[in-house]
């Protein structure tokens, strides 16, 4: 009679089974929630589905039909990276400036530090609201300030030429978010290299310039891929604000996306539009990634 | 003994196997429905040849009723008290049936309903629900024809042409619960400082005409230095009170037809966009002259100036006359507190035929709900002479039976006194069909499309109306070309 012999496990092999098994939960939950939808949104992005009626196979009519004759798909596109090309370089310089001037050594500095931190933390309808009183022509706050310049203040959402900037302003209340983390990029850099700056005779400007921005290249590498990120995102604030007008002026690509989805029912036609965001993120960050090599300074990397 | 490992590739497989299995879940179609009645297009109204009438559902033990709110007004607290209220009454007097109302807000309601459609979750019954509301999910309604004609329902009862309302060629979809009539609410207070008459109380007189509603709106209308709009001094870049407002709130769907216009937008049969129509340029003409030729109406702009801060543009006391449906309850006691009010007759249109437009609000039966005949009976409940008017209560709408007209007027004489409700029971006799809401191809993009061309000419962004408007009809083309290539 044969008899098995089990042969012991080897420790590597046992402390892969375990590692599988601690994280089968999480591996469970991405392949159930996340990359099973993903895989069947990219299947009714080639398909006419309206949710309630079985899918029909278009192959790439949604894709064709998206490029060459979509006018709203063009016009969604043109305003968020017009969005993108202001509101995030504003905010990455914002959020900069605020950094320094809350990592000098001022009274009350912490107390300054959560005050600008603080609307990061507030939920995004209620700053939505909260903005669209700001903005009101007739009481809001901003056209009030502008009158002490003696200047009369446009009406912001109801304009098609004010509400988009009206949008880039109202970014800048996140900044408060990036503060923090350059803020803790600043406090990382060591105070030897301005002490060398400063024996070389660099003045605040040099110290800034040739110290401070280096070091914080990393930082601000972080804070520029997910604002981009960020700003093809957009939504809450326009939907609640404006609904994309007025005349499709702050038509942002998620709200097209979001209303070709939920209004106009064409679901397999929104997911083939979530693909092609997917895809020009995809893109921006690999260019963002590929172009870090000449700008972001990385502390103990190798350079060939 | 077999051996069990676990290695790398084994393990990718596995995950492999369960993702393209979740993927084909979630790619699997919802469960087919029935064959949709087809939009055939027809002369409004006709209603369909009784079809045979399905076979009764056996009720369950305990069934349960979902009501869906959320696809119009019902979704205030006290609203969803009320609701409640009515739940526990049938409940008392039907044991065995359960009745649950579920509240979503209103900005949430596609989603969650697609959501429950998709799920298989579809709620019994939807209400209340315009005639817009029934448009976006046409399909998914059940034709209650065969029920209404099995249980002889009389539907002499129901006030006006609201049957008609939710009557298609196809299917019926509702019967009347509550009107929302249209009227012109006017400031009295701004009509007397400017010592213009009121519009008339009565429907269909010859001198009460949107050419009339004008020359009286001019009077109304005064700049910043106290010159009314028909005066020579009269500077509208700084006008601060406007004599007239009437496509703030309401769609250019709605106006046609006083302009021989189709409320559809699109043709009978629903292939040709009808946008650039020579009825519909004439009505977008002169909605576009109040603005920028007799500036009796805020443009874009200064209408964002002075009405942000208003619950309604009628409620910033900046405005004489607003054309506007009576689903303005909420705002009565603001009005009230602020200025004296009243109602007025709508004018009679170019097309010299008294017509004026209704919202209106009724119940659906969801076709891929499992109880229809218990479903039935309950709405049956809710259009019964002793709970309708109780329901048009709570909605805030004119109850849209016949008879409950005067108790009606009476309760609201008692609340709002001194105001003429017998305008909004008038105006229920003009109303034209089909509504403004009724149901064509894409009908949240056409929508859309329109309000965008309106927006173009209400913010100064192009003065040519005819071209805007055939810009808009060439789009509103390639939408229903695109619609039909699949239906």
């Amino acid at each position: 009679m044969a008899i098995a012999v089990r042969r012991p496990m080897t420790l590597g092999r046992r402390e892969a089974i375990w590692a599988y098994v601690l994280i089968s939960p999480w591996i469970i939950g991405f392949i159930i929630f996340t990359a099973g939808p993903m895989v069947a949104s990219l299947f009714l992005s080639m398909t006419n589905y309206d949710v309630v009626n079985p899918p029909t196979f278009l192959g790439a009519s949604n894709y064709v039909k998206m490029f060459t004759q979509d006018r709203q798909f063009w016009h969604a596109l043109r305003v968020t990276l017009t969005y993108a090309v202001v509101a995030v370089p504003l905010g990455l310089t914002f959020g900069f400036m605020l950094a320094l001037m809350l990592n000098a050594r001022i009274p009350g500095v912490s107390v300054w530090r959560t005050v600008y931190y603080m609307p990061s933390v507030v939920s995004g309808v209620a700053v939505a609201i909260l903005w669209s009183t700001l903005f009101n022509a007739r009481f809001g706050i901003v056209n009030w300030v502008l009158s002490w310049f003696g200047i009369k203040g446009p009406a912001w959402l109801s304009s098609p030429d004010w509400a988009l900037p009206a949008l880039i302003i109202m970014s800048l209340w996140g900044v408060g978010g990036g503060m923090i983390i350059y803020l803790a990029g600043l406090q990382g850099i060591p105070t030897t290299l301005y002490d060398a700056a400063k024996v070389d005779g660099a003045n605040a400007w040099h110290q800034l310039r040739h110290v401070t921005l280096p070091m914080m290249t990393p930082i601000i590498f972080y804070n520029l891929v997910m604002g981009v990120i960020g700003t093809f995102q957009y939504f809450t604030n326009a939907y609640v604000m404006t609904r994309g007008g007025p005349v499709e002026a702050t038509l942002f690509y998620n709200l097209y996306l979001y209303f070709n989805a939920f209004s106009y029912m064409k679901m397999g036609y929104a997911s083939a539009l979530a693909w092609v965001l997917f895809v020009i993120v995809l893109l921006l960050t690999l260019l963002i990634f590929r172009s870090s090599a000449a700008w972001v300074y990385y502390e103990g990397s190798l350079k060939r | 003994m077999t051996k069990c490992t676990l290695n790398r590739r084994a393990f990718l497989r596995g995950s492999a196997a369960v993702l393209a299995g979740t993927a084909l879940a979630a790619c699997a179609p919802a469960p087919a429905p029935t064959k949709a009645p087809s939009q055939q297009p027809a002369e409004q109204p006709k209603v369909t040849e009784p079809t045979a009438v399905p076979q009764p559902t056996p009720v369950a033990e305990a069934a349960k009723v979902v009501v869906y709110v959320g696809f119009g007004t019902g979704t205030a607290p006290e609203q969803i008290e009320a609701h409640n209220q009515l739940a526990k009454e049938y409940a008392d007097a039907h044991p065995g049936v359960q009745v649950e109302f579920i509240t979503v807000p209103w900005a949430e309601r596609l989603t969650k309903f697609s959501t429950m459609l998709a799920g298989d979750l579809a709620p019994d019954l939807c209400m209340p629900i315009g005639v817009g509301g029934c448009a976006a999910f046409f399909d998914e309604w059940f034709d209650i024809k065969p029920l209404v004609d099995r249980d002889k329902i009389d539907l002499s009862v129901f006030v006006g042409r609201t049957v008609e309302f939710h009557t298609y060629p196809s299917k019926m979809v509702g019967l009347p619960i509550g009107a929302y009539p249209e009227v012109i609410f006017y400031n009295e207070d701004l009509f007397d400082a400017a010592e213009a008459e009121y519009p008339p109380h009565e429907f269909g007189t010859k001198d009460w005409t949107y050419d009339t509603l004008v020359e009286r709106a001019k009077l109304v209308t005064l700049d910043s230095d106290g010159n009314n709009a028909a005066s020579p001094s009269f500077k509208w870049e700084n006008t601060v009170q406007w004599g007239w407002d009437g496509l703030s709130w309401n769609h250019l769907r709605d106006l046609a037809p006083k302009f021989g216009g189709t409320p559809l937008a699109v043709s009978d049969d629903y292939k040709t966009a009808m946008v650039n129509s020579p009825e519909w340029l004439a009505m977008v003409q002169w909605s576009y002259d109040t603005i920028w030729k007799h500036h009796v109406r805020a443009n874009s702009e200064q209408g964002g100036m002075l009405y942000e801060s208003s619950g309604d543009p009628f409620g910033s006391n900046r405005v004489g006359m607003w054309e506007c449906h009576s689903w303005m309850t909420w705002a009565y006691q603001g009005w009230t507190d602020l200025f004296n009010w009243d109602m007025g007759a709508i004018p009679m249109g170019p097309v010299g035929k008294m017509l004026t437009d209704c919202d209106a609000d009724t119940f659906v039966m969801c076709k891929r709900a499992k109880q229809h005949e218990v479903t039935w009976e309950v709405a049956k409940w809710f259009c019964s002479p002793e709970i309708l008017p109780r329901l048009a209560d709570i909605w805030g709408c004119v109850p849209a039976l016949t008879q409950a007209g005067a108790e009606w007027k009476t309760k609201m004489d008692e609340k709002w006194p001194g105001k003429d409700w017998q305008v909004m029971l008038d105006s229920l006799k003009y109303t034209f069909v089909p509504n403004s809401e009724s149901w064509i191809p894409d009908v949240e993009k056409i929508n859309d499309l329109i309000n965008k061309a309106w927006e173009i000419l209400t913010t100064g962004q192009s003065s040519n109306v005819q071209e805007t408007f055939t810009n808009c009809n060439n789009e509103i083309q390639a939408v229903l070309d695109e619609y039909w290539k699949t239906h």
